[in-house]
């Protein structure tokens, strides 16, 4: 028996299988994919090479319309790998990235004439407080009256989205638009792009370079991240050690609002420059699996974005290519939650035949 | 009483998969309408034995034989077929259903339609012949904990169970309802049933059965009439003859000890509300371990919580370092040097599916050294539990593997040493070696000892009566959430706490 307390190997063996879980739930999603590509008449393996060669990293445009539908989906995702880590199941998200856009639209119309860096700032804050304050409620409902959260999230994601719907047909519709939409944001207020041609905003790298590694730190690093882990792990050992349970559910679940609110604020900043009924194909449920398949670790929620930003961006090529409907990327996505879920008791035992067993 | 044997129970042998031997060889029989009362302490096999007998438990060695015919019972519903059925201390009811549904639920021979009224009709004559009143179409939610129990008997009777086991019956109830479980009991008897009275109340045992069984340590130590004994013979069978502790002396009894714990008057509520600590006093000084002895649920836990700070006080003060600390939070007072090892190690004392290193960590991770300004400093909680680990012995693959991965022992050896580890001027310790092999327990035993020595005050609270003799200076004993007798170590016999615990004082109430 090792009595080597040290644990580096133990530490590596556990993050190597975990990977490995998630890397089997991609290769088995697209495994099953791949029998429905086959029903719908066309060439699996050509289909693959359009979505991810072609479509998704062909050239430097496509590989950052990848990033492009990546931002997003790494923000919510990043969110609610926070929630799920104090086992706080955040569906709502979608709702909050809606309250986050709507806001961001209505600030920034409101706001006439300051400099740019300021009213960006101010109408991103405000995106990402309104996703916030979407959250707090059934975040107080839970913690104060143990109302399970799952339910009051996904009731919110409608009310969220038939409150955009008024306001968008209503006060703030573009009264010269024939769509449900609100009037286009002043340029100052459009996230600015950093090369000329493509996409790329300001926002990509905010959240790949600013945020992650702060969800990463205060994940890993701070005793806050520690009580997260432990509420999620064991609510009676988090009481039993002088943690308020309440608390961190309200905060986690804050983060998460926090986060998607941005979101729908950087897609109406960067990408639409209105708001519109159509800000997210989903982005708040698509983070879901995300934050499940990246095992809720900043680093691997930030690869899972890219991997999911990747699918959804190549399904049009493959859609146009191989005559694959873009809803294919949906049904990927549904099948990793599926798998990525079933993997954890395969990578499970990877770890206890590596390192447990082998220390006996 | 007839003398026809219904049951018949001959060399039961248990191990559990922990290496316990719950039952080492146990003979017991019942005999056809009588009521047979199984006494003894807590962890003497009584439950054990009968979880075998109504098919919870398999038994590893031994024969049964039901109306004279050996049998195999490999389930629950293997036992009711042969009708047999046992209402256990936990109830297995589902809250949103109603009586009558609960009483129907699960029987094998059901029709697709129910027919509930007819159903009902049944209960309502059957509540009847035995006194039960309960209305069949409440919801079980909506039950006091008496009723809920008259539902699971109705529920053996529906299901025309002649033998029925009772595990520990009383301690849910409230006095009056002890007296109409009692008139039940009996009018069961009268129709030709049979009974099965598991319990560790000497007066229960004495005021209702036909004959007595006392269990010691797994095996069979008396067989009784109740008319035959008195409560003194019956206390000295089940505590047995206790050898004068080897006690491990103090260093040196300081005259000035400085005051660590006072409890005054203390009230505390149970779970399912009525108090389960009724003015409880005490103090623990400096360098002394004073022992509670009690039988389960006699209000320890809730008294230790409201201590520990994990259940609020009703009234009454507690006392800390000279402090009132009633109403403080958790983390107050582990701060103040409040450690607490927790009868409930998985559920409680660990996050199972966090790493060793975490674990380790958990009643000080948010203080200096082991964090500052909210940022935790990792090598700082890995050299704590490396020296946690070597100390304690704990065997382990890594500190980064989740505890769960480890033994039982050893997760106990890591609550310990996290607990001995913060310098704690109070350590509240909950049944520290339960379940422990001799090894594990004897480190748990020196360790509490070369703590107290090291000048800690300990409140140890023991099921175990030779843990209590063995560790403690003081000796308290619980009974219904009174603390009956508070006496020095050396000045009260194995016998007199034994009578205590039991509630031998309230024999003649």
């Amino acid at each position: 028996m090792g009595d080597s307390v040290d644990g580096g190997e133990s530490l590596m063996a556990l993050r190597l299988s975990r990977v490995l879980g998630s890397l089997i739930a991609i290769g088995l999603a697209l495994l099953t994919a791949s029998l429905f590509i086959g029903l719908a008449g066309a060439n699996p393996v050509r289909a693959y090479y359009y979505m991810f060669v072609k479509g998704a990293f062909g050239n430097s445009v496509t590989a950052v319309e990848t990033l492009v539908r990546a931002t997003p989906i790494l923000l919510v995702s990043l969110g609610l790998a926070v929630a799920f880590t104090a086992r706080v199941w955040n569906i709502g998200a979608e709702g909050q990235l809606y309250m986050g856009g709507l806001v961001a639209a209505w600030v920034g119309l409101s706001l006439g004439g300051l400099p740019s860096s300021v009213g960006l700032t101010v109408m991103l804050l405000s995106s990402a407080l309104a996703g916030a304050a979407w959250a707090l409620i059934p975040a107080v409902l839970r913690a104060k009256y143990e109302i399970n959260e799952i339910f009051t999230t996904v009731i919110m994601n409608y009310i969220a989205l038939y409150l955009v719907s008024y306001f968008l047909t209503g006060p703030l519709r573009d009264p010269v638009s024939q769509f449900p939409e609100s009037p286009t944001l002043p340029q100052s207020l459009w996230m600015p792009r950093l090369v000329q041609g493509v996409r790329l905003h300001l926002g990509i790298l905010v959240a790949i370079l600013v945020i992650t590694p702060i969800v990463h730190f205060l994940r890993e690093k701070t005793t806050f991240g520690f009580r997260l882990k432990l509420v999620g792990a064991n609510p009676e050992a988090a009481r039993y050690s002088g943690t308020d349970i309440g608390s961190i559910v309200v905060l986690s679940m804050l983060i998460s609002g926090l986060l998607a609110g941005l979101a729908g604020g950087i897609e109406v900043s960067a990408i639409q420059h209105k708001m519109r009924m159509e800000l997210s194909p989903g982005y708040g449920f698509t983070g879901i699996a995300v934050a499940l398949l990246g095992n809720l670790n900043a680093v691997g929620v930030l690869l899972a974005s890219i991997f999911m930003g990747a699918v959804i961006n190549g399904s049009y090529t493959m859609h146009r290519m191989a005559h694959i409907p873009v809803g294919m990327a949906y049904l990927i996505q549904g099948l990793v939650i599926v798998f990525a879920v079933a993997s954890e008791p395969i990578s499970e035992r990877i770890f206890r035949k590596e390192v447990v067993e082998s220390a006996d | 009483m007839g003398t026809e044997e219904v049951v018949l129970m001959k060399g039961i042998v248990k191990v559990y998969p922990g290496g316990v031997v719950a039952n080492r060889g146990v003979d017991f029989d019942l005999r056809r309408g009588e009521i047979h009362a199984l006494l003894g302490e807590n962890g003497a096999g009584k439950t054990t034995l009968m979880k075998i007998l109504a098919g919870c438990l398999r038994p590893d060695e031994g024969e049964i034989y039901v109306k004279g015919r050996k049998v195999d019972i490999r389930s629950p519903r293997d036992a009711m077929n042969l009708g047999i059925g046992m209402v256990h201390q936990h109830f297995t009811l589902i809250p949103n259903l109603t009586v009558a549904e609960n009483i129907i639920l699960g029987m094998s021979d059901l029709p697709h339609l129910l027919n509930l009224e007819e159903a009902k009709e049944r209960i309502r004559e059957l509540s009847e012949s035995v006194g039960l009143k309960v209305d069949p179409e409440a919801k079980i939610d909506q039950l006091s904990a008496g009723e809920k129990q008259r539902v699971e008997i109705l529920r053996l009777l529906y299901r025309n169970a002649d033998v029925l086991i009772f595990d520990e019956p009383t301690s849910i109830l409230a006095v009056p309802e002890v007296e109409a479980l009692f008139e039940t009991l009996r009018s069961m008897v009268e129709q030709g049933k049979s009974v099965v009275f598991v319990t560790h109340k000497m007066w229960e045992a004495l005021s209702i059965s036909d004959r007595i069984t006392v269990m010691r340590k797994g095996r069979v130590v008396a067989r009784v009439k109740p008319e035959e004994v008195d409560d003194k013979e019956l206390v000295a069978l089940v505590v047995g003859e206790r050898v004068a502790p080897t006690r491990v002396e103090r260093a040196k009894p300081k005259e000035t000890a400085e005051e660590i714990l006072r409890v005054e008057n203390l009230r505390v509520e149970g779970d399912r509300g009525g108090l389960a600590v009724k003015g409880v006093s005490f103090t623990v000084h400096e360098g002394e371990i004073f022992g509670i002895a009690g039988i389960e649920g006699n209000g320890q836990k809730e008294l230790v919580e409201a201590i520990t700070g994990l259940r609020p006080v009703k009234s009454g003060r507690i006392l800390f370092i000279g402090q009132d600390i009633t109403g403080r939070s958790v983390s107050e007072l582990i701060e103040m040097g409040m450690a607490y090892i927790p009868e409930e190690r998985i559920e409680r004392g660990v996050a199972a599916d966090l790493p060793v290193v975490d674990n380790s960590a958990l009643k000080r991770f948010w203080v200096n050294p082991f964090s500052e300004r909210g940022i935790i400093k990792g090598e700082v909680l890995r050299k704590f539990c490396s020296k946690i680990v070597e100390t304690f012995k704990v065997k382990c693959p890594g500190i980064d593997i989740p505890v769960r991965y480890l033994s039982g022992g050893n997760i106990q050896r890591l609550i310990v040493g996290r607990e001995l580890s913060m310098n704690a001027r109070l350590v509240v310790a909950e049944n520290p070696t339960a379940g422990l092999d001799v090894k594990s327990t004897n480190f748990v035993r020196e360790m509490l000892i070369r703590l107290r020595d090291g000048g800690a005050a300990i409140l140890l609270v023991s099921t175990d009566l030779d843990e209590i003799l063995e560790l403690s200076d003081v000796i308290g004993v619980m009974y219904d959430g009174r603390m009956v007798a508070i006496r020095p170590a050396g000045q009260m016999t194995a016998q007199e706490i034994g009578t205590y615990m039991l509630g031998g004082e309230v024999v003649g109430r």
